[in-house]
């Protein structure tokens, strides 16, 4: 194997190739994720392919989805983000990815979260302070029933966009510019308005 | 009845008064609320207690702890805030407060949603959404585990507050200033364990 690692290699300790649950790895514990609705799997790929896109176009670095990344942390965390960015200033252009590890040991500049009906809004806030805690730069939040997204910077910069709004890559994609509109095509009303 | 109602007065449709369990109105249909941690709890009681005692000292006021509230929304939403203060100016100081009412029909200035494991994220952004169409001017999020504050003045202008910073009680609660520390009193009780990274 050919990675550098950050820290200690824990990567996917306990997982075979075989496996297809999706787990994070949380105090080395393996933890099933909770199940993803279709519209938040359908957002969350449709967020990647116009990243993908830009990042290819731009030869910037590498976007996943549901990719598995151990975090840089005192505690054991591996977390699974819907959509990341890695840039190849994180994880040089031609350095290998391990064909056999199910986790990337690096921490991407980027990661997009879409909230499922199920997930927890404690579980999540966790996650966003682990990541700025781990050096990720920029976490989007996708709320898909209100058709907003959250931007932080760091735990206290926080923009939401409304559908009027524009996403943009800030610093870490400078140039990328997506409209929410594009992201959520057709809005979901609950009746609250109309 | 001497309240005056803010739509058609659909409050309350179903309860008797033995009735202790704790539920919302949501689309007509009563809702159980998922269950509140202890740890939440204690700060939903917390903030009860200093902003109760800046309104009364500061005559602003009221504040209630787990309230129901009749929202004036299209669809039939009664909400329970964690914590929630009326301002004199939307209901008067000498106004009664319904005596046999479930739901009080006013519409609360600002509300307190602290965080509880079980709380689902989609549930609790929908309430914040819904609490702006109703006419709420500022929602406080509190993630006790994490220690932090979301101050919400809508859906899209959202400030986060970490330990070190001080709740400002800006345009509803001119003056009022908890430092969070008051509030996550242990910092290493936060569960997360991150802080000596």
């Amino acid at each position: 194997m050919n990675s550098a690692t950050l820290q200690e290699p824990v990567v996917a300790p306990v997982a075979s190739l075989d496996d297809d649950e999706l787990y994070e790895i949380i105090d080395g514990q393996r933890i099933g994720l909770p199940p993803m609705a279709f519209h938040a799997v359908l957002l969350a790929f449709r967020l990647a392919q116009y990243l993908a896109n830009f990042v290819d176009a731009n030869d910037l670095g590498i976007v996943t989805t549901e990719g598995l990344f151990h975090l840089a942390l005192p505690v054991d965390r591996n977390r699974r983000p819907d959509a990341a960015f890695v840039s190849y200033q994180r994880w040089p252009k031609d350095r290998a990815i391990p064909v056999t590890d199910n986790g990337l040991d690096v921490v991407p500049e980027l990661v997009v979260e879409v909230v499922s009906p199920t997930d927890r809004i404690e579980e999540l806030q966790e996650k966003i302070h682990e990541y700025f805690q781990a050096g990720v730069k920029l976490v989007w939040v996708v709320h898909p029933v209100l058709g907003v997204v959250h931007v932080y910077e760091s735990l206290t910069a926080i923009r939401g966009l409304a559908p009027t709004d524009e996403l943009d890559g800030g610093t870490v994609l400078p140039g990328f510019k997506l409209p929410i509109a594009t992201l959520f095509r057709a809005p979901i009303s609950r009746g609250l308005t109309s | 009845m001497n309240s005056a109602t803010v739509q058609a007065p659909v409050i309350a449709p179903l309860s008797s008064g033995d009735d202790d369990e704790l539920y919302e109105i949501i689309d007509g249909q009563r809702i159980e609320l998922p269950p509140m941690s202890v740890h939440a709890a204690w700060i939903a009681s917390q903030l009860t207690s200093y902003i109760g005692l800046y309104v009364r000292t500061q005559n602003l006021g009221r504040v209630l702890c787990q309230g129901l509230f009749h929202l004036p929304l299209l669809v039939d939403r009664n909400r329970r805030p964690d914590v929630a203060f009326v301002s004199y100016a939307g209901w008067a100081k000498n106004r009664p407060i319904p005596p046999l009412d479930d739901a009080w029909n006013v519409l609360p200035n600002l509300v307190v949603e602290v965080v509880s494991p079980t709380d689902r994220a989609e549930d609790l952004m929908e309430k914040v959404a819904e609490y702006f169409v109703a006419g709420v001017t500022v929602v406080w999020v509190i993630y006790p585990k994490c220690q932090q504050v979301h101050v919400y003045e809508s859906l899209t202008d959202v400030r986060g507050l970490t330990r070190a910073d001080d709740l400002d009680g800006g345009t509803v609660l001119p003056g009022f200033r908890l430092p969070l520390t008051e509030l996550f009193l242990d910092a290493a009780d936060n569960g997360v364990t991150l802080d000596d990274a």
